[in-house]
């Protein structure tokens, strides 16, 4: 069995009797982040981020440059105001830092504002009322925009890793990675997702899991493949490849979804494209 | 390569409405009985004897062969290992199943076969297919989903035929993309349902109907065909009519006579799998005739008369002949009751070829694109020719572009002798490029090295491009078939590497300070990704340092030294490594030049690979170390969609991956090698005075 990447609550005696793993920490308040990391740091385990989960919009979040160093995921509810934010800027170029936001209007907008500002945001999708088209549109910003701009996820990610000849799974961008990513609580109870844990909707303790794989694992990680049993719509999308079926809304108006996952692998293939002339062209320059 | 259509047992646990075998009351149910078994793999031994040179594809097919349990399966390798001793190597193993009953337990005995991939039938959308007396569609369903998630998890692919019936008409694309969402790295063959019982006559499709049916999916793929699996027919006419291949399945070759036939439960022959589920084509039984007895009986010369015969006649003058030669001949019989007829589905092809193929493929431009992608321009719609043949000689030879390394070029050279083996007229020319011209000069298919003309007829030797690159479930990804594939070869091919151009003599190695044990390094490659740290080699000589052997490094002058070593940096070229490699006992070596001479030399070599991969890449017959990649991608930095990072350095710095390598493995690997060795005529190379004549060994 793969050892996964652990993501706890901030409790010492927890991270403590954990050894050699890599940790992900998850805190409250901005003033833990330093103790976190030094804690994760000098237990004996790889520190992966802290996650800070934060109330307060980017804008409020008492920035510290003693965060340097510290590789940071913030989840905000908000961008907040940039007149406020424009001036915290200098110090968030400086730390090893992703803003994680919901995919609100809103926060569409104020992510391609943040990633043009050279700050690196990831924003959250969930099934539901997304704005399919902005959602687009600021795809479209980070694959192919050529001004200069800091990555957005999940699109830089699915950039990356995309290969046109397999599925793409990118819960990781948000840490749900059953084959990756344990959520632990504070008695090393093991959920799937972060939602899961504050649910305690627990899968089995970690020493126990590690032990024996519950099937329940591999179930999550093959359940985009019950879309072909039934008779999901999913199945016959053009976008499947890197959405497996994984936004459809209750109300089963797959139209908006099944336009932007088609559109991103479409601006894929074309960015695919563009590589690969360029690289034809040099070629035939020598 | 000849292939036998295997049928262990007829019984299946689906009941498949359109299913001859299913429906069958003469189907015979029981198992081949173990000592029909062995006999057949006795059988299969004395054909691959006397035919040296042919390989054997064992078709397990049925009824359901995973029917007849792990346990069979494991007692035809015993009988493979027990009568096939020697040529067990020139054995395919493929199984066409429908994955019900696939489980964990098949997948040492599959593995211990060499089985790679799955032949598998799935309909998403009719109730068609179902397990047991009431075709339990659902059930055969779930199944088949959670039987193909489990093959994918245990390392292999598998591909799907889809019978198109009067009730697909209604929806093609959804069944395409369904079929290419399911399986995106796998193949998908659409094939015309073929029906012998009238009262399955609902289901059954006119010739037309088969051409819509695939002109509505065909601009679809067309567009997006780089990035899509293997569809067929589409890839084969792809193959055929725009880049000359001569590669065709059983139906469509015209020589399916020559190539291939079936073993019955029972042990009777027959033509292949479809002529023994109708009961045509007897040919005896396994108890009495020798393979090459069958493939040599007269009513299968007379079956290969057949093409000639429709070729001057029914066919005659049809500009699709080279993509078709007349199709199957059953289903000629089903229409006309003649098995000298052509196949009613000919006129599928016709008007799929015509209305749909030649309309995308040469309109909007794409046709343009089509010839700068393809690896040979060929005009679209223009059957495949016998090489060498009045086009070339009017066009002029195609140039061959190779980008690449000196290893690409020793490749190319292997297929291209292949080439010429086969087809002596045919003549390329190569389009020159310092450092791999030299392999190349002299070969008998490379007519003129130089710059091409503006008009000039241009093929890339890319093969990391081509679709289906780098599949590590498939033989077909290999580097080495793909290349072969792009030339028209049919595959699999064997992996022979080939140069005229090696120095004639090795003029470096007599000063050398030879001992009892020689061994050679060559740790540097054209990309810093694919080497370890200098580090690494230094504690691996040291581990292998000993008074009987001596340890020498070749490379370029550039590359760096490493300590214990005795250095020949810079002073063997590619030429110049082949003759002096042959020297040496062993070689260690990453992926690089070195990896693929000491395969030209059958010296054997111990190689470390990162982030490129030994099932695509390595020989077989070479000890493999292979570094699992810990950057996160999975399929290491240089698998076929990122090769540009070849030319960044890795940024992993310490946790590169072939610095992962345990050097304890390969100490043990390269001491094993060295304490089996044996003995050569030029092994008391330290008392060889300078001068005496060493006798050279000829290259393969």
């Amino acid at each position: 069995m793969n050892l996964r990447t652990l993501i706890c609550p901030y409790d010492p005696e927890l991270i403590n009797g954990l050894s050699n793993r890599e940790i992900g920490v998850r805190v409250d308040s901005a003033s833990l982040v330093s103790r976190a990391a030094e804690m994760v740091r000098n237990s004996g385990n790889r520190l992966l981020c802290v996650i800070l989960d934060s109330t307060q919009p980017v804008e409020a979040v008492p920035w510290e440059d003693a965060w340097k160093g510290i590789p940071i995921l913030l989840t905000a509810p908000a961008a907040g105001e940039f007149r406020k934010l424009v001036h915290k800027l200098p110090l968030l170029k400086t730390l090893n830092l992703k803003i994680y936001l919901s995919a609100t209007d809103e926060n569409i907008r104020d992510a391609r504002i943040l990633s043009s500002l050279g700050v690196s945001c990831v924003l959250r999708i969930e099934a539901g009322a997304v704005d399919w088209e902005a959602l687009t549109d600021l795809m479209t910003y980070a694959l192919c925009a050529r001004a200069p701009h800091a990555p957005i996820d999940p699109f830089d990610y699915i950039a990356r890793k995309y290969d046109a000849r397999e599925h793409l799974k990118w819960g990781g961008v948000y840490l749900e990675d059953a084959e990756k990513y344990f959520h632990l609580d504070k008695e090393k109870n093991v959920a799937l997702s972060a939602k899961e844990a504050l649910a305690r909707q627990f899968i089995g303790r970690l020493d126990e899991i590690e032990k024996a794989e519950p099937e329940e694992i591999a179930q999550r990680a093959d359940a985009w493949s019950r879309n072909f049993t039934g008779n999901s719509p999913c199945a016959t999308c053009e976008g499947f490849k890197i959405c497996m079926g994984s936004f459809r809304p209750e109300d089963g108006k797959t139209e908006g979804c099944k336009a932007f996952f088609s559109e991103t692998i479409e601006t894929l293939g074309e960015l695919y494209a563009q590589k690969d002339r360029a690289g034809k062209e040099r070629v035939w320059q020598l | 390569m000849a292939t036998v259509i295997f049928k262990a047992t007829d019984a299946c646990n689906a009941q498949c409405v359109y299913c001859d075998v299913a429906h069958n009351e003469n189907a015979i149910r029981e198992k081949m009985p173990y000592e029909m078994l062995e006999l057949f793999f006795s059988r299969i031994n004395d054909y691959l004897l006397a035919k040296p040179d042919d390989t054997m594809g064992i078709t397990w097919h049925g009824g359901e062969p995973l029917l007849l349990g792990p346990d069979y399966f494991a007692k035809a390798l015993e009988f493979q290992q027990k009568h096939c001793e020697k040529t067990a190597h020139r054995i395919r193993h493929n199984i066409q199943t429908n994955l019900t009953l696939f489980k964990r337990e098949y997948v040492p005995v599959f593995k211990q076969l060499g089985v790679t991939n799955f032949g598998t039938s799935y309909d998403p959308y009719t109730d068609l297919r179902g397990i047991g007396a009431t075709v339990d569609a659902n059930l055969y369903k779930r199944k088949f989903i959670e039987s193909a998630r489990l093959v994918e998890r245990e390392g292999f692919s598998w591909g799907m035929i889809y019978v198109v019936t009067k009730l697909s008409l209604s929806r093609p694309l959804d069944i395409f993309w369904f079929l290419m969402n399911l399986n995106p790295l796998g193949s998908v063959m659409f094939n015309p349902v073929y029906l012998r019982d009238k009262k399955l006559s609902y289901l059954d499709i006119t010739p037309e109907e088969f051409a819509d049916f695939l002109g509505a999916i065909f601009p679809v793929w067309w567009k997006n065909r780089w990035h899509m699996p293997t569809v067929e027919p589409f890839r084969m006419m792809e193959e055929s009519l725009i880049r000359g291949s001569r590669a065709m399945i059983c139906c469509d070759s015209g020589i399916c006579a020559k190539t291939h036939f079936g073993v019955a439960p029972d042990g009777a022959f027959f033509q292949c799998g479809r002529s023994m589920e109708w009961g045509l084509l007897g040919l005896g039984s396994i108890r009495e005739r020798s393979f090459v007895d069958v493939l040599e009986d007269p009513a299968k010369a007379k079956m290969l008369k057949r093409t000639k015969l429709l070729g001057e006649t029914e066919c005659k003058g049809c500009r699709y002949w080279d993509v078709c030669h007349g199709g199957c001949p059953l289903d000629g019989w089903l229409k006309t009751g003649s098995l000298m007829s052509r196949s009613r589905m000919c006129a599928a092809k016709k008007i799929f070829l015509e209305k749909y193929f030649e309309p995308a493929v040469n309109g909007d431009g794409s046709q343009k694109k089509a010839v700068e992608n393809c690896r040979v321009a060929v005009p679209a719609a223009r059957a495949s020719r016998p090489a060498g043949d009045a086009d070339e000689k009017q066009n002029g030879a195609i140039w061959i572009n190779l980008r690449g390394t000196a290893g690409d070029a020793l490749m190319l050279s292997g297929v291209l002798k292949q080439v010429a083996d086969r087809f002596p007229q045919r003549k390329f020319n190569l389009v020159s490029r310092a450092g791999l011209d030299p392999i190349l000069r002299g070969h008998p298919a490379i007519g003129e090295i130089g710059h091409p003309p503006a008009d000039a007829r241009i093929m890339s030797a890319d093969y990391w491009e081509e679709p289906g690159y780098g599949n590590r479930g498939s033989e077909a990804g290999r580097a080495y078939q793909t290349l072969a594939r792009m030339f028209g070869l049919e595959l699999p091919v064997d992996e022979r590497l080939w140069t005229a151009n090696h120095a004639e003599k090795n003029r470096i190695s007599f000063g050398l300070p030879w001992k009892a044990k020689s061994l050679l390094l060559c740790p540097a490659a054209d990309s810093a990704r694919k080497q370890m740290s200098i580090k690494k080699w230094e504690e691996l000589v040291e581990l292998l340092s000993g008074s009987d052997t001596l340890i020498v490094q070749a490379g370029k002058r550039s590359a760096p030294y490493i300590r214990g070593t005795y250095s020949l940096l810079g002073l063997a070229d590619e030429r110049e490594l082949i003759p002096l490699l042959q020297r040496f006992d062993a070689v260690v070596t990453v992926d690089n030049f070195a990896m693929h001479a000491a395969h030209l030399c059958g010296v054997p070599a111990v190689v470390l690979w990162g982030p490129t991969d030994h099932r695509v890449s390595g020989y077989s017959g070479q000890r493999h170390f292979q570094a699992a990649p810990g950057c996160g991608l999975e399929q290491g930095c240089m698998s076929s969609g990122s090769r540009e990072l070849c030319c960044v350095p890795c940024p992993q710095g310490h946790d590169h991956c072939l610095d992962s390598l345990n050097l304890q493995e390969i100490g043990g690997a390269v001491r094993e090698i060295l304490a089996g060795k044996k003995e050569k005529p030029w092994l008391g190379r330290e008392e060889c005075p300078a001068g005496t004549r060493v006798e050279e060994i000829s290259l393969p």
